[in-house]
């Protein structure tokens, strides 16, 4: 039961980054010129949080009915 | 320029060319490293922690930690897409027509301010404190003309370099404007003293003198448009008191400092 709670909080948490994570995107790609860093950073940061976001959900399965 | 038709800022026309694109230094992002910094050390704190103690720690306690450290992983890279953000869609631009400051405060505000290259009046570049001097960045201050706020390109690389590239930049305008008679400020004042009486050939001849030498005497600037580029030469000029003004009647010739 706790762990469920556990687990929808960081469902909100990750609903609340997604957006915030949409706008920073969109600023970025609306106001970036060719050829800077704007294009990068928004690549690296969507691989980063989706690596962080996929490998947590991989913990906490394992944490709750591998271990 | 114009890259696949998107413009650099909305009123950019298409025969305008960049001369700068200038973003702040980088030094200025330092303070979000630090705060990526002082999250690293924490999350890796949580995770160095739930990997030594693999086995002894209660199901939910485990799923506790692996949560709490990947929110902290989540929310620094929110905060660095901040900071990233607002320090580099900051933007100057420098064309031969304007100069523009692009400022991003946060996602919903945004600021464009232009100014006409014609308008500036005086250019000045400051540099102070260890790091600025070190790394060579600092503030070009840009004076305008009337009533109108002054420009900062605040934390800018090389601030000696790209303010005299604006003066320069700002001299060929000037010249440029005044070779196909589009000088609003020369025209106003050419047909002012025309008003006065002055013959039209004079008063071009003056005015053309004056801006293709713009610091020659004080002599020259007697009855003729003053370029507001030169504020050493206006300054001088008004501080003139009677006697010096007979001298120069009578033909003596004051030199005045070029800036």
């Amino acid at each position: 039961m706790t762990i469920t709670i556990l687990v929808a909080a960081y469902a909100l948490f990750l609903i609340a980054f997604l957006i915030f994570s949409l706008i920073g995107s969109y600023h970025l790609r609306r106001f970036g010129y060719a050829g800077d860093l704007t294009k990068p950073v928004i690549l690296f940061y969507t691989v980063i949080s989706t690596a962080v976001i996929i490998v947590t959900i991989l913990a906490i399965i394992f944490e709750s009915y591998g271990a | 320029m114009v890259i696949e038709g998107k413009k650099y800022f909305p009123t950019q026309t298409e025969d305008e060319e960049i001369f700068f694109l200038i973003r702040r230094h980088w030094f200025d992002y330092m303070i979000f490293v630090f705060v990526a910094f002082l999250f690293l050390i924490l999350t890796i704190g949580i995770a160095w922690y739930l990997i030594a103690n693999q086995g002894n720690l209660s199901q939910i306690t485990a799923v506790f930690l692996v949560i709490a450290d990947s929110v902290l992983v989540l929310l620094l890279l929110a905060v660095e897409l901040y900071g990233f953000v607002n320090h580099y869609l900051d933007v100057y631009i420098v064309t031969n027509q304007r100069l523009v400051e692009i400022t991003q405060n946060g996602f919903f505000n945004r600021d464009i301010s232009e100014l006409q290259i014609r308008q500036v009046q005086d250019v000045s570049a400051h540099v102070d404190g260890f790091f600025r001097t070190l790394l060579h960045f600092g503030d070009v201050f840009i004076q305008t003309a009337g009533e109108r706020e002054n420009f900062i390109f605040s934390n800018i690389p090389h601030p000696y370099t790209v303010s005299k590239q604006i003066i320069d930049l700002h001299e060929m305008a000037l010249a440029n404007s005044e070779e196909d008679g589009s000088n609003p400020e020369v025209k106003k004042y050419n047909e002012n003293e025309l008003e006065k009486g002055l013959e039209i050939e004079e008063v071009e001849q003056a005015a053309k003198d004056l801006i293709n030498n713009p610091s020659k005497t004080v002599r020259q600037v007697q009855g003729v448009y003053i370029p507001k580029t030169n504020t050493t030469a206006i300054k001088s000029f008004s501080k003139t008191d009677d006697s010096q003004q007979h001298e120069l009647e009578e033909g003596k010739e004051e030199k005045i400092t070029d800036k």
